[in-house]
């Protein structure tokens, strides 16, 4: 039991660490749920965009000799903003070449439509990158401050990247509750969410707060594939599966469509894996090791959405009728 | 003022709106009636621009508003009060109105907030609380409030009346008139016609898709055809 206690500070991190990437990534599905009532599954790839436009901006910074020369503050800051904005683009462009025109189709048409996309992206990325760096595993550079750690007490170590991840993490919740709760734009969104028809009759451009939900989702995504590059360090075109699903996961654990739900969603289930992976064997005696953690995080899902199946924090998305 | 010329609209392969014509003076309230599935609907969501035609012209004064999207021709003072209320449930009602005012500038809006709720003083006493938790009634008022708040030239009403107690109805139909009476012109679609036909000025009678009737809503009262179809012999 020593040992539990021990690293119990250190799990938790990694649990909280986990859990705001994932909830970064699943605002991306949750938002698009929430004003189209479809599953963008290309997120994820939108998500890798983020964590390859990083690494790049930070080779070609390496490559001109600017990596050590720059403040590193700064060069966080370019490297969120450079992801968020590709991110975005390519989210917006998505919706305009595979969602908008299949609009009036039966649901499962842009679903396929979606699938294909995230393959399309998946391999577009990997011939661009095997042209230009003739690989497509790339590994971030790294940056000194980032490799620290802070001491708190004898026990308790966090590293810097850590407070990064849930540092930027915190600063775009904020930003996106503000932009959704506080600003025009933001009750175009929310209006667009529950009733698309009364709320073009609003006057609110319906296709443009579709799009600029591409745009928020898209590139909170992107920021989480930076961070993500920051914290791991590789990346390649078909990283963004597995985390992509985690957070997808994460937006109906919540309950899809709704944003605090999403962030809620993502914390659990973060804090589920770490925990499960670093417990699993403690408790069990070894009978069941780290590799079991998703098993158990999928457990604990499915058994949520038997009792609660519109998620933690579910509602009825649109209402329909009178 | 506004001057629709043979319209046809298709849901699909349905054709729900077969050629119909009409219009509205300025300053005028006119009634479109017709049993369930004539194409009243159709044609308010066909003006404000939620319904392309296959066919035929709306103009507003100088604007051929079959070319524009709702949220252009909200812009142009043309506002559609949707069947069924359709507010927004997860807004509260203050939030509601304000998405009726959202094409214009926030700087102008504040009288019209108290316009509204003088008209409705139920809306004040509500203010805070969600749009799916109002009754029907406070919901027909918000829905209305709603459209007041775009600073409307032209008020499309669909069945305000719809599923509301007898008292309330005549509450709603006062307003209305009221409205009207301040300058806005109003073209209203209802069931009651009896109802409607007392505050209008002039109605059009639709039958699965064309107009069968139109002419002064005193004239109408007393068609034999109106009577039998519509206000029960």
């Amino acid at each position: 039991m020593d040992l539990a206690l021990a690293i119990f500070p250190q799990v938790l991190m990694d649990g909280v660490v986990l859990g705001f990437m994932y909830a970064l990534i699943a605002l991306g599905y949750t938002m698009v749920y929430g004003v189209l009532e479809f599953i963008n599954f290309a997120h994820s790839e939108i998500f890798v965009i983020g964590a390859f436009v990083g690494v790049e901006v930070l080779l070609l910074l390496e490559a001109s000799g600017n990596l050590a020369a720059l403040h590193p503050a700064f060069i966080l800051v370019v490297l969120l903003f450079a992801g968020m904005a590709l991110s975005g683009l390519a989210a917006v462009g998505l919706e305009r070449v595979a969602y908008r025109p299949l609009r009036g189709a039966p649901r499962l048409v842009p679903l396929i439509s979606a699938i294909g996309a995230s393959f399309f992206l998946q391999d577009f990325i990997r011939f661009i990158e095997s042209l230009w760096r003739n690989t497509f595993y790339l590994t971030y550079p790294s940056i000194d401050v980032l490799e620290k750690t802070i001491s708190l007490g004898e026990a308790v170590t966090i590293p810097v990247k850590s407070i990064l991840v849930i540092a930027t993490a915190l600063a775009m919740l904020l930003a996106l509750y503000l932009l959704v709760n506080r600003t025009k734009v933001g009750t175009a969104i929310r209006a667009v969410a529950q009733d698309p028809d009364t709320a073009a009759l609003m006057g609110i451009h319906v296709n443009r707060i579709i799009a600029l939900t591409f745009f928020v989702g898209g590139s909170m995504g992107g920021a989480a594939g930076v961070l993500f590059g920051l914290h791991y360090s590789l990346v390649n075109p078909y990283a963004g599966f597995i985390p992509g699903l985690k957070a997808f996961t994460a937006a109906v654990l919540g309950g899809i469509g709704n944003i605090p739900g999403a962030v809620l969603g993502g914390m659990v289930l973060g804090l589920m894996e770490a925990f499960a992976a670093s417990y699993l064997s403690i408790l069990t005696s070894g009978a069941f090791g780290a590799e079991y953690k998703d098993v158990f995080a999928f457990v604990v899902l499915i058994l949520i959405l038997i009792f609660r199946p519109k998620g933690i924090l579910g509602e009825k998305v649109r209402e329909e009728g009178v | 003022m506004l001057r629709v010329e043979g319209l046809h609209v298709y849901y699909g392969a349905i054709h729900a709106l077969k050629g119909i014509s009409f219009s509205v003076a300025e300053g005028e309230l006119v009634t479109l009636l017709g049993a369930n599935g004539a194409g009243k609907t159709t044609a308010l969501k066909t003006i404000s621009g939620l319904l392309r035609p296959r066919a035929g012209t709306v103009a507003l004064e100088e604007h051929a508003l079959e070319e524009l999207g709702p949220h252009e021709i909200v812009r142009l003072g043309v506002v559609h009060v949707p069947e069924g209320r359709k507010i927004f449930p997860r807004f509260t009602v203050l939030e509601n109105l304000k998405a009726g005012a959202y094409a214009r500038r926030a700087s102008s809006i504040r009288e019209d907030f108290d316009f509204v709720f003088t008209l409705f003083p139920r809306l004040k006493e509500r203010a805070r609380q969600m749009g799916g938790t109002l009754s029907g009634g406070e919901q027909q008022m918000l829905a209305i409030g709603r459209g007041l708040m775009a600073k409307p030239k032209l008020l499309l009403l669909d069945e305000p009346s719809m599923g509301l107690a007898p008292l309330l109805v005549e509450q709603i139909f006062a307003t209305i008139r009221a409205i009207n009476q301040q300058g806005v012109t109003i073209l209203l679609v209802e069931q009651n016609a009896a109802m409607a036909l007392s505050i209008s000025e002039r109605g059009y009678v639709l039958e699965t898709g064309t107009v069968i009737l139109e002419g002064k809503a005193s004239d109408l009262v007393t068609s034999d055809r109106v009577r039998q179809a519509y206000l029960g012999g």
